[in-house]
């Protein structure tokens, strides 16, 4: 029971919000559509949903061409960014809804009712008003609306994006684990890389429109695609540099000098333009400089954040830099060298057109 | 393979459809017929009737009529309703509120009964008139409440409500930091009031003045009973109409409706224009907390005198309903009072006839018009489709048309027997009034539900869909609950209002139909002011109780027109 998307396009106007996708979403996993507000990640999901038909491509679900097919008979569970729960309807009913539209009756409805207010930690709330629940209490009724039916695939269009900051990383674990339990097949939209780090088994990044990359958490984050990927995802500098060998190694000679090791690439050659992509974490600071290994800069801001303390370069070039590194290492204004942690191979993209 | 998206489509399109057609057979239909009949002499095209009318000093002087009331009544109306209103909104002192919201009463009675009310307090042997008669020793009444003067007292007695209300409404979107400001900058009271409140208040002045205008032209009650032979356009083509010279009738109807129109247009040209939106939070105006105990007490006592002489003619009515006929002939005050009028509406059949008729018809239009608008509003506020934008301009339109105008349009549409245009004999049959009702109370139910609608998430309608709902289950069961308060209110209201018509009425009733409003003519042409106040108190009350329970449903909404 695959979720397929095949040369997926679909244009507003003049605005292309889809622009020919293709997608496979397996059988069992969370996936994500991750991209900043206008990539088109919602409008995807509501094709899925079946609320928008696009104008070229096909949708297939399970084998079947579902491009056309209506809202109501596709069967797939929807939470929605506000809830939209029933506000004239008790909880109960507002769960109870897509049973009673199957034409279930008396003690099944009950029965489901129960066990999907159940995996909610919400079965003693079923004779409330919605109203007179909180913002994550009516999440999980959301949730558990669209669990009832049973769906085959869940579609959850930034549910968590209502709630507020402490509350939403709660909400998150409980989701995870709540989903990971019972197994469902889910497509996910939000534009926090955080919670689509911690929800999903894989992720797509969107840019307007078109698909950046797909692939685990890790391999988005260790080995983005493109600038764009890697920037969306975590935070990065990228350095420009010529590919090099070291000693059997892959290095990149950057501009400023210095030689750092990176990961052997497909594809790449000596002498290639590339681009190191640089994460906070993946250097250290010294006060001691040494030329040929590192890279000299200034600094211009502390940040102490208590697990570690950012420091803010401005390297030789002009180039803003983060690093994150123990506290104490140096003092603003001081001159410092920079290099990779030891063991640590960077990611180097192959330089793009401007 | 079924696709979804045209059948989507389709859906839109078999409700729309039927929706625009209905609209247009009942609301532009008849007014391109009376407008070709207008134009039309011996089956050619002729212009002679407008050429008579305009030849015709009488029908001249009726059209002039139309318009030096209505700008007078505009005078009136305003010269009552803005300082009334800043009188609330500027000062603090006892019974404010209580005052306030009574001020605004009169716009909620329907025009019929305002105007007997009215008769019963200045009329010839009203109370008004006697005291004053008796207080001068005068052998006879000091003054006769007929022709224009009466009109016009008439107007301004119950369109003020409109200058009231808007300037009211304009006040409270005023901004008191820039009142403030131009105070700090130098401004003395007249000066602000000259140079910032009052052009700040402009939008709001002109559409009272537009609606009073718009009002007075379509006013058909007050020229009808205190005009004599002072004529409006109004009264005049009842009177052709009356009279069967049915071509001239045509060529006023007409005219009445271009007038109509005009200002329509004027005013939602000066809406889209002028809009000042307030620039930043804004501060709500303070109330100036009057410190003077003196100044209290005066301002405390004439905002509740002004109240009292503006509602005096429907205390009056009050008073009157209680009167046994024929007990009141010489004194000044009725001398017996008794429950027996109200008693009479159900035990007299010639009496609860009118009732049961009104109430059956009313109940049908209104009926026909929840489940038009809700369809029509659903279409409006969630559809997108070719005719939308006209879809919104039928639903107001009745609204902009004379109540006499549209009776004329219905009268010459289905008078006659022609189903290939759509044209079928419906004069004389049970069906006309329900019809006109249906047609007038169209716009006000479409606005209740409309706004309704627009408070109704779209993302419910998608939940319900992606939990298996059919489009019709959705709106059985989710929309229908949702926008019901609206949509009820709505309704209500235009079940009120179809109880009390009169407009229309007149001009379409058979004998076997007569509605509540015919019958109070009836009885007051009978002298039997008892029985006719106490079917207008009915009304009056039935239309304050609906407004009450309904009112915040309908913010904004149109107040029943003739």
């Amino acid at each position: 029971m695959e979720l397929r998307l095949e040369g997926v396009g679909k244009r507003f106007g003049d605005v292309r919000a889809v622009d020919r996708l293709d997608l496979t979403v397996e059988e069992g996993d969370f996936f994500t559509l991750l991209g900043p507000s206008g990539c088109g990640k919602t409008t995807i999901l509501r094709i899925v949903a079946g609320f928008e038909v696009p104008d070229t491509g096909r949708v297939i679900f399970d084998g079947v061409d579902i491009t056309e097919r209506s809202p109501q008979r596709r069967g797939f569970g929807m939470v929605f960014q506000n809830y939209a729960l029933f506000p004239h309807l008790s909880v109960f009913e507002n769960v109870a809804f897509g049973l009673r539209t199957r034409r279930m009756r008396g003690e099944e409805v009950h029965e489901r009712v129960a066990r999907a207010l159940t995996l909610v930690h919400l079965d003693r709330f079923g004779d409330r008003r919605v109203q007179q629940l909180s913002g994550g209490q009516q999440q999980r009724i959301a949730l558990a609306r669209a669990l009832a039916i049973e769906p085959p695939l869940l579609l959850l269009d930034e549910p968590l994006s209502n709630l507020d900051a402490t509350l939403r990383e709660r909400t998150r674990t409980e989701l995870r684990l709540l989903l990971k339990e019972i197994g469902i097949t889910a497509l996910f939209v939000t534009h926090d890389q955080e919670e689509a780090f911690d929800l999903s088994d894989r992720v797509a990044v969107l840019q307007e429109g078109r698909l950046r990359q797909v692939g685990t958490p890790r391999e988005l984050y260790e080995r983005p695609a493109d600038r764009f990927v890697a920037g969306f995802v975590g935070k990065a500098t990228l350095l420009t540099g010529t590919l090099d060998r070291h000693e059997d190694e892959v290095v990149v000679r950057l501009d400023s000098g210095a030689a750092w090791r990176v990961r052997a690439g497909s594809g790449q050659a000596t002498g290639q333009r590339v681009e190191v992509v640089v994460r906070p974490e993946e250097l250290e600071l010294h006060r001691v400089r040494d030329r040929k290994t590192e890279l000299t800069g200034k600094v211009i801001d502390v940040r102490y954040l208590g697990s570690f303390t950012s420091y803010r370069v401005e390297l030789a070039g002009g180039t803003l830099i983060e690093v994150a590194a123990p506290a104490g290492r140096a003092d603003e204004k001081e001159e410092v060298g920079l290099r990779p942690m030891p063991g640590v191979r960077l990611h180097a993209l192959p330089v793009e057109e401007a | 393979m079924t696709d979804w998206a045209s059948r989507d489509r389709g859906l839109t399109r078999a409700l729309a459809i039927p929706v625009v057609l209905l609209l247009v057979w009942l609301v532009i239909y008849p007014n391109l017929i009376v407008l070709v009949e207008s134009v039309r002499e011996g089956g050619r095209l002729s212009l002679v009737h407008y050429r008579t009318f305009f030849a015709t000093r009488a029908e001249l002087e009726a059209l002039w009529a139309s318009v030096w009331i209505s700008t007078g009544s505009v005078v009136l109306a305003a010269a009552i309703g803005v300082p009334l209103a800043f009188l609330f909104f500027r000062y603090e002192f006892p019974g404010r509120r209580f005052f306030g919201a009574l001020a605004a009463l009169p716009v909620l009675l329907p025009p019929l009964v305002g105007v007997i009310a009215f008769l019963f307090l200045a009329g010839e042997s009203g109370i008004l008139t006697r005291s004053v008669q008796e207080l001068l020793g005068l052998e006879q009444a000091p003054w006769r409440l007929t022709g224009a003067p009466a009109i016009l007292l008439v107007h301004a007695y119950t369109m003020y409500v409109y200058f009231y209300l808007f300037t009211l409404a304009g006040l409270t979107r005023l901004d008191e930091g820039v009142l403030e400001a131009a105070a700090s900058l130098g401004a003395g009271r007249w000066r602000t009031l000259r140079r910032v409140t009052l052009p700040l208040l402009t939008p709001s002045l002109v559409a009272a003045a537009v609606l009073v205008f718009m009002t007075s032209m379509a006013s058909f009650s007050a020229p009808y009973i205190f005009g004599g032979g002072f004529r409006v356009l109004t009264t005049q083509i009842y009177a052709s109409k009356v009279s069967g010279s049915l071509p001239m009738a045509m060529v006023e109807t007409v005219l009445l409706a271009l007038a109509s129109l005009l200002f329509l247009w004027l005013l939602r040209r000066y809406e889209g224009e002028r809009r000042y939106a307030a620039v930043g939070k804004g501060v709500q105006p303070a109330r100036h907390h009057v410190r003077s105990r003196l100044a209290r007490t005066v301002l405390g006592a004439s905002g509740a005198v002004a109240v009292f002489v503006l509602l005096l003619p429907h205390l009056t009515l009050l008073l009157v309903s209680f009167v046994p006929a024929g007990s009141w002939t010489t004194t000044i005050l009725p001398q017996a009072y008794s429950v027996g009028n109200y008693a009479g509406l159900v035990s007299e059949p010639e009496l609860l006839r009118p009732v049961l008729n009104s109430l059956q018809m009313a109940t049908v239009a209104t009926a026909a018009n929840l489940l038009f608008c809700f369809i029509a509003a659903y279409l409006v506020v969630r559809r997108r489709f070719r005719g939308r934008g006209l879809l919104g301009v039928l639903l107001v339109l009745p609204w902009a048309l004379p109540g006499t105008v549209i009776a004329i349009g219905l009268a010459t549409t289905f008078s006659v027997d022609r189903p290939a245009t759509a044209r079928f004999i419906l004069v004389g049959s049970f069906w006309l009034l329900p019809l006109a009702y249906f047609i007038r109370n169209t716009p006000l139910v479409a606005q209740a539900a409309i706004a309704s609608f627009r408070q109704f998430d779209p993302a419910l309608e998608e939940a319900a869909r992606s939990l298996g709902a059919s489009w019709f289950t959705m709106m059985r069961r989710v929309a229908l609950p949702l926008v019901l308060p609206g949509l009820a209110a709505g309704g209500m209201l235009a079940f009120v209002s179809a109880l009390g018509e009169f407009v229309a009425s007149i001009l379409l009733y058979t004998p076997r139909s007569r509605p509540i409003s015919i019958e109070i003519l009836a009885q007051l042409r009978a002298f039997d002011f008892g029985a006719a106040s106490a079917l207008g108190v009915v009304l009056a009350v039935l239309m304050v109780v609906v407004f009450a329970i309904g009112g915040r449903f309908l913010r904004g909404g149109m107040a029943p027109q003739g």
